[in-house]
């Protein structure tokens, strides 16, 4: 239990964390099955090193340097990002994360800036769940022109959401 | 060009199945526009919320390597 700012069994470690830590995976990778794996590595390999009872702040600590690691890792791996490619310093702004509501929080605020026809495929895809053949109808596109758009708006995204945090 | 367009509608592709998506060696560009495409997979409503099973199977996990 937690008694003061301590934590004195890994139940309640796991139970305070767990749902956290899943979000903030899910947020990062976007999808189930790997923000699955990912939370289980983040807790099987952290908690083993931590020693009961220890303060709150500190197990939240190293859980934090975990998900750093296991998403650094995760990254490299597969998409072969180079260690100053991947975003690991930014972990704490993510656990701030709250529910998510379409159009709100920074993926909403990212949208809001794009210029028209890359925030409406972007919404059309990701928001409204279209495959790529209706939203390429939408914009009276060819469904070609559509991943060239997507591709773009995913970019000029990214830079818009690297200017939010810098 | 054509590649990486297809690398990244492939990958969009699995993360709105929510499927574990395909992997491959990425460009900086793509890897920008993979994040990108992660953060705004998670903006539906309940979308990044974990499913109850999968919770207790990781405690059960957890149970077995804790000291």
């Amino acid at each position: 239990m937690v008694q003061g700012a301590l934590y004195t069994d890994w139940e309640t470690v796991y139970e305070d964390n767990v749902v956290r830590v899943y979000r903030l995976m899910f947020s990062r990778v976007g999808n189930r099955p790997d923000a699955e794996d990912l939370t289980s590595e983040v807790f099987v390999k952290s908690l083993p090193n931590l020693s009961l009872p220890s303060p709150v702040a500190q197990v939240n600590g190293y859980i934090n340097v975990a998900i750093r690691s296991v998403l650094a890792d995760h990254w490299r791996r597969h998409y072969g990002a180079p260690l100053a490619d991947v975003e690991v310093e930014n972990i704490g702004r993510a656990l701030d994360l709250r529910p998510a509501t379409e159009g709100t929080g920074r993926a909403g605020r990212i949208l809001a800036v794009l210029p028209d026809r890359s925030r409406a495929i972007l919404e059309l895809r990701f928001l409204r769940g279209c495959s790529i053949k209706e939203a390429a109808r939408e914009m009276g596109v060819s469904p070609g022109n559509a991943k060239i758009l997507q591709y773009r708006a995913l970019r000029l995204a990214a830079e818009v959401g690297e200017r939010m945090l810098s | 060009m054509r590649c990486r367009v297809d690398r990244i509608a492939a990958f969009v592709e699995d993360l709105l199945h929510n499927r574990r998506p395909c992997r491959f060696k990425a460009s900086p560009e793509e890897m920008a526009a993979v994040h990108a495409a992660a953060e705004l997979a998670s903006v539906r409503p309940g979308a990044d919320l974990p499913n109850r099973q999968f919770i207790e199977r990781v405690c059960a996990n957890i149970e077995m390597v804790v000291p």
